[in-house]
């Protein structure tokens, strides 16, 4: 039974819900937290941000015994260079794939986008971090562009690629085959989803059922818009589903949402987290 | 043609209890009227109603006041209900077995799973006709309801398939008929949220400010909603400018650097975004308000909202 290996992204993407702002102690404490309930991998921040991200970083680096730090960066070199002053375990690249972000938002070509992820992964893996590699957009970019870029960020020694459904408009049969492009690509595939239809779950579990081997959650599924996969919300389909196992136990994801969001302002909670037991149930009409 | 089935009231219906009291009555008078603007409602958008058979004789008179598409009948539609485990069987099991008799279908998946809108999804996108669940879906009434029928249509609408729900622009009023009823609607909730376009990051306010589809899904007009900028921890410069253009603020670039930081150091301070009040009080604290600006700026269709920081997801 293949394993799913939970890469959680809270405190980065998350965390960008608006309403959302967690101070350095906050996410530290809920770093150690998901460090204890068996998250492999935590995307602690982006260390571009500054010294105070960084610091954040760096201190959650030292508190948590065994998941794996990563950092976020842009595709830039001076990213990168602010991602070494945190020794993370796993610099992870933002990589635009579809023609839109390219052309749009980078004005730039893919050749150039290409020539940058070799650049840039070359000098992330030169302190011997290991490099992961974020397709951004790839629910709007073709099999052929995936599998290129999965070529070439595998030719130069990137393991892992992200398919990121940055708008969140993938429906599960989509997932399925995009998985496959890259997984036949050589890569070993991580997925992130975005709820924009109500399908982040179910295109993580599709994902996991096409040959992903990581998938990215955050606590009560915060995100922008309307959110990302949530941890407790995707082990517990996963445990029901069966077919694979999950390294965070279903029931421990729950308890860990529970508790951690009695850190936050209630205010700040806004309806997140309404499937820890609250807020469920038809009660119409003042009954 | 997709055709959606909405089983709000009978969901509501059932939770209500026998109308033995004098309050109970008029829990159960409330509960009709209600049910007449919300059958109204659907039908104006094209949803076919489910109506609980103590309804169908009050819902019928409603319905005849009114020219519009009346309620489509049950009678040639088996529903199949369940099916909550079956997204990897979907494409190889649940599929082939039930295709030959689709016209005759009406599916209507539990969301015990969290796959309902995707089963619903995957349903219609394979040739079903026929979808029932709820507005809101489990979100609001739990995973009987099935699938989110307004996510189900926008999803086909994003895959360029016409899903025959007009006016979806209407939604907002659906919602505010549910809080009416007395259901509670996440402000993050796929497709209905109020809040689901409002945006902190600096780099997705950058992104669209250059084009909007970049980090949208659709345009907010089409559901009725409006983009709103939030600031606080994650806000750059581009938000803070475009924030006071729109609440009609004068900004100049050299007190930027100072109120960003600010706007950071209340945001963590109180671990939540800034409030409109808040970031107009700040404004007055970094920049003189002798040189607030009466002119309010287009901010490329931004509108007020509430806090945020400066990097980007994906």
């Amino acid at each position: 039974m293949p394993e799913v290996i939970i890469v959680d992204t809270t405190l980065r993407d998350g965390e960008q819900a608006p309403g959302f702002a967690f101070p350095p102690a906050l996410k530290i404490r809920l770093a150690t937290m998901m460090d204890a309930t068996g998250v492999d991998q935590i995307e602690a921040g982006v260390p571009a941000m500054g010294e105070t991200e960084k610091n954040t970083i760096r201190s959650i680096r030292e508190a948590c015994a065994t998941a794996r730090i990563s950092t976020w960066n842009r595709l830039r070199e001076s990213d990168v260079r602010h991602s070494f002053d945190c020794s993370p375990h796993i610099i992870h690249l933002c990589c635009p794939v579809s023609d839109r972000q390219i052309k749009d938002k980078l004005k730039t070509t893919r050749r150039e986008v290409l020539d940058a992820l070799v650049k840039c992964v070359a000098l992330a893996a030169s302190r011997g971090a290991e490099v992961t590699v974020g397709f951004e957009d790839a629910s709007h970019a073709s099999p052929d562009q995936l599998r290129e870029a999965a070529k070439t960020a595998r030719q130069n020694g990137v393991a892992r690629v992200r398919l990121s459904d940055t708008v969140g408009c993938y429906t599960p049969d989509q997932v399925w085959r995009a998985v496959r492009v890259l997984c036949e690509a050589g890569v070993d595939v991580e997925m992130h989803a975005h709820n924009d239809f109500g399908m982040a779950v179910a295109n993580s579990l599709m994902a996991v059922n096409a040959g992903a081997r990581y998938v990215n959650t955050t606590l009560w599924g915060i995100g922008e818009r309307a959110g990302n996969c949530g941890l407790a919300a995707f082990t517990a389909a996963a445990a029901r589903l069966g077919n694979t196992a999950c390294a965070v136990d279903a029931q421990k994801a729950m308890e860990l949402e529970r508790l951690a969001a009695t850190l936050l302002p209630q205010k700040t909670m806004n309806g997140w987290g309404k499937h820890l037991g609250y807020g469920y149930g038809t009660r119409p009409f003042g009954l | 043609m997709p055709q959606f089935v909405d089983r709000t009231l009978c969901l509501l219906y059932r939770a209500l209890p026998q109308a033995c009291t004098r309050e109970e009555r008029q829990r159960a008078d409330a509960f009709a009227l209600w049910s007449g603007e919300w059958i109204d409602l659907l039908h104006h958008m094209g949803f076919v109603v489910e109506l609980p058979p103590d309804l169908q004789f009050a819902a019928a008179g409603v319905i005849a006041r009114r020219a519009g598409k009346r309620p489509a009948g049950h009678g040639s539609w088996a529903r199949l209900s369940g099916c909550c485990d079956a997204l990897y069987s979907f494409e190889t099991d649940l599929w082939p077995r039930f295709a030959a008799i689709k016209e005759s279908i009406e599916f209507c998946p539990g969301d015990q799973a969290g796959c309902a809108t995707a089963l619903a999804v995957l349903w219609l996108r394979k040739g079903g006709l026929r979808v029932a669940g709820c507005i809101g879906g489990s979100a609001l009434h739990g995973p009987e309801a099935g699938p989110a029928l307004e996510e189900a249509a926008l999803s086909l609408l994003a895959q360029g398939i016409d899903p025959e729900i007009a006016h979806l622009d209407k939604l907002p009023k659906a919602a505010a008929l549910l809080r009416e009823a007395g259901l509670d609607v996440p402000a993050h909730k796929s497709v209905l949220g109020i809040d689901i376009f409002a945006v902190e990051s600096g780099i997705h306010v950058d992104g669209i400010v250059k084009k909007p589809e970049l980090y949208e899904p659709y345009p907010p007009g089409v559901v009725g909603l409006e983009r709103q900028i939030v600031v606080g921890k994650h806000s750059g410069r581009v938000s803070l400018r475009l924030k006071a253009a729109q609440m009609g603020l004068s900004l100049p670039r050299e007190a930027e650097e100072h109120m960003l930081a600010q706007v950071h150091k209340l945001a963590e301070e109180q671990q939540c975004s800034l409030t409109d009040a808040q970031f107009h009080d700040l404004c007055h604290m970094c920049h003189p308000p002798e040189s607030l600006s009466s002119a309010r700026t287009d901010c490329c269709g931004l509108s007020g909202a509430t806090a945020f920081v400066e990097v980007d997801h994906a």
